[in-house]
């Protein structure tokens, strides 16, 4: 048996779409007999910004604790959902919930020899773009392989 | 699904491809795509019929050249290959042919290089409408960006891989 790829990079936001990325990634690993390693990447905008992007200056920094806390939670729970997938194909499955901004984190997880599992699209939806921002950048910055699954391809 | 256009680019993925379809147990499919634009458009149209006919000839004999290749490639690595020669707008033809269960593997670069710095046209339409899963190569070596382009006086773009 040979190894092409070192591991399987899954990048996941938690939402349904991502997950078709997932999974056909856990299923290309099962193939090639090689590790997984998930991965959830909490945005600092995510509970620093409001919506229109300004800092929350009005949040305590309790507040933003809580609100950090509530996406580890959130995190967590998405790669026990992942992780229970992979044991139930026994496929080795190692999770990650790292802070930062998620294509970057993603892209240094990756060594070169490694293959990326991702749906082109994720937690901001189908919507009008062809291909979702995080996948795009990933594939523009990434030394590995990126396998782009069609989030869309049911239609 | 390998589709090249026979650059030193495109094979990185075509590689990587068959591999990966030796592995997998699949098989492969080679797709060249003698592009229309190269014999159709622009200043072409000023061309009489036989120069152009005489261009689309070319374009299909290197096609034939190219498949050739990679078919002693496979039989080399024991793959089962099937080669495809098309004609018109790769990324339409490659799309055309690629289902929803297949798996594309693509150079990010191909004939028209390290031109379109981050990914090749021709990859990054396909990637956009294909329903197939992509799988995307870096057929570039990178560079180290210099810190500050001011004080190193140059812009680097990255290199061909020798």
């Amino acid at each position: 048996m040979m190894y092409m790829y070192g591991k399987v990079i899954l990048p996941t936001d938690g939402s349904e779409l991502s997950f078709k990325g997932v999974t056909e990634g856990l299923k290309f690993a099962k193939k090639m007999d090689i590790p997984a390693v998930a991965v959830y990447v909490i945005k600092p905008s995510s509970y620093s910004y409001s919506f229109s992007g300004h800092e929350m200056g009005g949040l305590e920094v309790t507040d933003k604790e809580f609100l950090r806390e509530g996406f580890r939670k959130q995190a967590k729970k998405v790669l026990k959902k992942v992780k229970e997938e992979a044991d139930k194909m026994g496929v080795s499955l190692e999770g990650n919930v790292i802070e930062g901004i998620p294509y970057d984190e993603i892209t240094k997880l990756a060594d070169k020899g490694d293959i990326i599992y991702m749906s082109s699209h994720g937690r901001s939806g189908l919507s009008s773009v062809l291909l979702g921002s995080t996948t795009d950048r990933v594939i523009k910055n990434s030394r590995a392989t990126v396998a782009v699954v069609k989030a869309n391809n049911n239609g | 699904m390998l589709p090249t256009d026979g650059s030193k680019f495109s094979f990185v993925g075509l590689d990587e491809g068959l591999r990966a379809a030796k592995i997998l147990e699949i098989p492969a499919v080679a797709v060249y795509v003698v592009s229309h634009s190269k014999y159709s458009h622009g200043f072409m149209d000023y061309m009489d019929i036989s120069s152009k006919e005489m261009i689309r000839d070319m374009g299909i004999k290197e096609g034939e050249d190219v498949l050739e290749r990679v078919e002693k490639r496979a039989k080399k690595l024991g793959i089962e290959l099937e080669t495809r020669l098309m004609e018109g707008t790769p990324f339409e033809e490659i799309v055309k042919i690629a289902d929803k269960d297949d798996i594309i593997y693509m150079s990010s670069h191909g004939h028209s290089g390290i031109s379109s710095f981050f990914m090749g046209s021709t990859t990054d339409r396909v990637l956009k409408h294909t329903k197939a899963t992509v799988a995307v190569v870096k057929a570039v070596k990178q560079v180290e960006q210099p810190k500050d382009l001011h004080t190193s006086g140059r812009v680097m773009y990255p290199c061909m891989e020798k």
